[in-house]
C-alpha cells in the first residue's frame, strides 16, 4: 500500500467533544474485521449468544445486516442501507402448497402472470439446504400484503420442496439496489445450514435460548469502552408464560393470561435513554394518567436487580399505544426501569386489569431474575 | 478602452444575451433531466447544474461543449443587473418592473449563498434517543478517539477523497501518538476476505471498488489505513462506511478507535425524541400522516417541547428540522420505528420567499398601473 505521499497540509486541527448518544457500535473497541464487516460469521458468532436463530445458521455476506431473527424467519437480513431491501430464509410445514402455486405466489407479487407446470419445470435449479430448488429472478412492481405497490423491484428466490417440508430463501428490493446482489444471494443460500449454532447455547444448557427451557433467556450485547468482552443478560420467566415471537429492539417477548391477553418484554436502550422519570412519565401518559414529580418518582417502590434498587410502576387505566395502534380500556401496566451502565433495559407488562392482577408477583420475580450472563 | 468596456457592457446589458442565456438554460435542463435516469440525481446535478463547463453527449456519442448551470446563472445575474437596473429607464412613478427585476436577482443571490453555504443532512432517531449532532447524506469523516476519551480528531473527506489507487497521504495531531496514511479511497466499495494471493488487504479482508450507485446516498466509501507509531510499529486495517464499529489500534498500550463515517455536523443544542406518531390509511401500512414530539434542550438545562409535522418544521438558529421520514418500511404493528429529520442550516433558508414577495410587488404595481393606464385611455375614447 505503498505510495506516493503528500506531507502538505497533515496535520489534523479539528477537534470535537464525543457526543455521548453516538450509537454504541461506534464506541465499541477491540472488534476484529471480521466482527465489523459482519463477514462469514453468524450474528451469534459475531455478537456472542443470541440463541434465537436456533436451527439455522447461514454466512451473511458483506453489506447485509442481520434483522432480529423470528420463528417466521429463522435467518432475516437487510440488504445495504435501503430498509426496503431484505432477504430472508423461512420453511413452511404440509408442502407450503406446493412449488407451482408458491411460484406463482411471488410472480403475483412482482405483479407477473402466473407460469403453467411445464413453465415451472423449466425454470433453472439450484440447490438449498441440499435439496434440489428452483430459482427466480423476477423484476416488476412489488406488492406484499397490505403495502403500497412499488415500481422497479427485483426479487430473486429459491423455493425447495421435500416431503411434507417447503423451504424458502427470498431477496427484495428496489432493483438498483439489487442489480449486484445476486452472487450474494446465492452464496448466502448456499451456506445455510440446519443445526443449531453452537455459541448459542444446547438443550438442556440452563442458559440456553430457544432450544432448551424457552423460559430461561440469553440474548442481546454490551459492547463496552476499551474492553474487548461481549457480554448478555439472562433470565428466569414463569411457567405459566409463553414465548411469543421476537420483534425488532427487544430481547424478549412473552405472552400470559388464560387467553394470552398480557404481553410482557425486555427492551435495551444506550445511554440513560431518556432517564427514568421520562420514561415512567411516557409511560402513564400511555395510560392517560398525569406524569409524577421527581419527588413522586423518588417515593416509587423499588426491586432489586443485580444488586441494585430500580423503580417499579403500577398503572391503571385505559392503555392507548397509538403509535402501534395497541388500545386497552381498563388496563394494568407494570413497568421497571433498570440503569445498567453504559446500557438501560425496560421491562414492562401490560394487559387487562383482571387478568393482570394475578401476574404482580410473577413479573416482580420476571425482573429480579434479570442479570449479567457469565 | 473606455469604448471596449461600453460595449462590453452594452452587449451584457442586452436582450439578445438574456435570450441565449434563458435559451442555454432551458437546454441545460432538460438535458440535465434525462441523464438524471442514467447517472441519479447527485451526479446529474454535479455534472450538469453546478458546473462552469461540461460535455453532453448527445445520443451518447456526440460530445457537445456547453457551459454549465453555475456559469449561466452568474451571467445572467450579470445580465439582469447592467440591463434590468442599471441600463433600464429609471422611471420612479412606473417601479414595477425595476422591483421586479430587482426580485428576480436577490432569488440569484439566494441561490448562491444556499449552494456555496448551506449544509444539509438528517437526523434519525428512536424514541427516547437524542443527538447533538446530524449527518450528512453524501460526505464522509474519519474520527480518531482514544477508547474512554471524551474528544475526537476529524479528518474531512475533502482532505482525502481524492486519493485514487497507490495514492497516499499521512495525518497527525498533537495528542497522537502515531501518523495515520490513508490511500487507495473508494467512493462506492465493499468489502471481503482476501486469499492469499490478493496483493492489497488488511487482516484478512480487501475492499474491492463497486460502480456508483444511482442514489448517492447509498454509496458507501472505503479506504486502507496504515497507522505507524514512533517506534517504528505500524498496523494496516480498512476503513469502511457500513462497519459495524470502529477499527482498534494498540499504540504505547492505549486502544484508538479510528471510523469511517458520514461527516456530522454538531448542532447547538439537543434533540430528544419523546414521541413518534405515525396514522396509517385504514386496512393499509401507508402512512397517512407522521409527527414527532421532540424536547429541544438546551446545553444551560432549559427545554421545550416542540411537535414537528410536514409542512411545520422546527426553525431556530439558521437550524431547519422538517419531518422527513420514519421506518422501517416493512413495520408491523408493535414494532419499534424510528424518525428520521432532514436539517438544514441555510443562511438565505426563507430569501427565495421573499424575493417572490418583491417579485410579485412589482408585477402587481406594473400590471396595475397597465391596467389603470388603459382603463383611463378608453375612457377618453368614450367621452370623446
Amino acid at each position: 500500500m505503498a505510495g506516493c505521499g503528500n506531507n502538505d497540509d497533515s496535520e489534523i486541527t479539528t477537534v470535537r467533544p464525543v457526543e455521548p448518544s453516538a450509537a454504541p457500535a461506534v464506541q465499541a473497541a477491540g472488534a476484529s474485521s471480521a466482527q465489523r464487516f459482519g463477514m462469514r460469521q453468524s450474528m451469534a458468532d459475531a455478537m456472542g449468544g443470541m440463541g434465537v436463530a436456533g436451527q439455522f445458521k447461514a454466512d451473511m455476506p458483506s453489506g447485509w445486516q442481520q434483522k432480529p431473527p423470528s420463528s417466521a424467519r429463522p435467518l432475516n437480513y437487510q440488504v445495504g442501507r435501503d430498509p426496503n431491501a431484505e432477504a430472508y430464509f423461512t420453511t413452511l410445514s404440509s408442502g407450503g402448497g406446493g412449488l407451482v402455486p408458491n411460484v406463482n405466489r411471488w410472480r403475483a407479487q412482482m405483479s407477473l402472470p402466473e407460469l403453467s407446470e411445464e413453465e415451472v419445470a423449466q425454470l433453472p435449479k439450484k440447490e438449498l439446504l441440499g435439496h434440489e430448488a428452483v430459482y427466480l429472478n423476477l423484476d416488476g412492481t412489488f406488492s406484499s400484503m397490505g403495502s403500497e405497490p412499488k415500481e422497479n423491484y427485483k426479487m430473486l428466490g429459491l423455493i425447495a420442496i421435500e416431503g411434507d417440508t417447503a423451504f424458502f430463501a427470498k431477496m427484495t428490493g428496489p432493483a438498483p439496489i439489487l442489480e449486484g446482489q445476486e452472487e450474494n444471494f446465492l452464496a448466502f443460500a448456499e451456506s445455510i445450514e440446519e443445526g443449531a449454532d453452537p455459541h448459542a447455547g444446547m438443550a438442556g444448557d440452563p442458559h440456553a435460548g430457544m432450544a432448551g427451557d424457552p423460559h430461561a433467556g440469553i440474548a442481546g450485547m454490551d459492547m463496552n469502552m476499551g474492553d474487548a468482552t461481549v457480554t448478555t443478560w439472562q433470565w428466569q420467566a414463569p411457567e405459566s408464560w409463553t414465548r411469543a415471537p421476537d420483534r425488532p429492539m427487544r430481547l424478549v417477548t412473552y405472552a400470559s393470561g388464560a387467553e394470552n391477553q398480557n404481553e410482557v418484554y425486555i427492551a435495551e436502550l444506550g445511554g440513560v435513554a431518556g432517564g427514568v422519570e421520562m420514561n415512567i412519565n411516557r409511560w402513564r401518559q400511555q395510560m392517560g394518567q398525569a406524569p409524577l414529580s421527581p419527588s413522586e418518582i423518588e417515593a416509587l417502590p423499588t426491586v432489586t436487580v443485580m444488586g441494585e434498587e430500580a423503580p417499579i410502576v403500577e398503572i391503571d387505566g385505559n392503555f392507548d399505544d397509538s403509535m402501534r395502534g395497541a388500545t386497552i380500556a381498563d388496563a394494568t401496566m407494570y413497568g421497571a426501569v433498570i440503569p445498567a451502565g453504559e446500557r438501560t433495559l425496560f421491562i414492562k407488562m401490560v394487559g387487562p386489569q383482571d387478568a393482570m392482577d394475578a401476574e404482580k408477583d410473577n413479573f416482580v420475580e420476571f425482573t429480579q431474575s434479570i442479570n449479567r450472563a457469565e | 478602452m473606455k469604448a471596449l468596456g461600453i460595449k462590453l457592457f452594452r452587449f451584457f446589458a442586452s436582450y439578445g444575451f438574456a435570450v441565449v442565456v434563458l435559451f442555454f438554460l432551458l437546454l441545460l435542463t432538460l438535458f440535465g433531466t434525462l441523464e438524471q435516469v442514467n447517472v441519479g440525481l447527485f451526479e446529474a446535478q454535479k455534472k450538469y447544474f453546478e458546473s462552469v463547463f461540461l460535455v453532453h453527449y448527445l445520443f451518447d456519442v456526440i460530445p457537445i461543449p456547453l457551459p454549465g448551470v453555475y456559469l449561466l446563472l452568474v451571467l445572467l445575474f450579470v445580465n439582469l443587473v447592467c440591463g434590468a437596473i442599471v441600463r433600464a429607464r429609471k422611471d420612479w412613478k412606473h417601479p414595477g418592473m425595476l422591483i421586479a427585476h430587482s426580485g428576480i436577482i436577490f432569488l440569484l443571490v439566494a441561490g448562491f449563498v444556499t449552494y456555496h453555504y448551506s449544509i444539509s443532512g438528517h437526523m434519525t432517531l428512536y424514541e427516547n434517543e437524542q443527538a447533538s449532532s446530524f449527518q450528512s447524506y453524501y460526505d464522509w469523516e474519519i474520527a480518531i478517539a482514544k477508547a474512554g476519551g471524551d474528544q475526537e480528531w476529524i479528518i474531512e473527506d475533502t482532505r482525502f477523497k481524492h486519493l485514487r489507487e497507490n495514492e497516499s497521504k499521512e495525518f497527525n495531531a498533537q495528542g497522537l501518538p502515531f501518523t495515520l496514511t490513508l490511500s487507495d479511497y473508494m467512493r462506492n466499495s465493499m468489502t471481503t476476505p482476501a486469499g492469499p494471493m490478493v496483493e492489497k488487504q488488511a487482516d484478512g479482508f480487501t475492499l474491492l471498488e463497486q460502480p456508483l450507485a444511482k442514489e448517492a446516498e447509498q454509496n458507501i466509501a472505503g479506504a486502507y489505513a496504515t497507522v505507524s507509531a514512533s517506534d517504528g510499529s505500524s498496523q494496516q486495517g480498512i476503513l469502511w462506511g457500513l462497519a459495524r464499529a470502529p477499527w482498534t489500534v494498540t499504540v504505547n498500550g492505549e486502544n484508538y478507535l479510528i471510523d469511517l463515517r458520514h461527516k456530522r455536523y454538531p448542532v447547538p443544542f439537543t434533540i430528544a425524541l419523546e414521541n413518534f406518531t405515525r396514522e396509517l390509511h385504514p386496512g393499509t401500512s401507508m402512512a397517512a400522516s407522521f409527527s414527532s414530539d421532540v424536547k429541544q434542550i438546551e446545553p444551560g438545562g432549559s427545554q421545550r417541547d416542540v411537535h414537528i409535522r410536514m409542512n411545520e418544521p422546527l426553525r431556530d438558529r439558521g437550524y431547519t428540522f422538517f419531518q422527513a421520514s420514519w421506518g422501517p418500511q416493512n413495520a408491523g404493528p408493535g414494532d419499534r420505528l424510528f424518525s428520521t429529520l432532514a436539517v438544514v442550516k441555510n443562511p438565505a433558508d426563507q430569501w427565495p420567499l421573499y424575493a417572490c414577495y418583491v417579485i410579485s410587488l412589482g408585477l402587481l404595481i406594473h400590471f396595475g398601473q397597465k391596467m389603470l393606464t388603459y382603463i383611463r385611455r378608453e375612457n377618453r375614447r368614450r367621452a370623446a
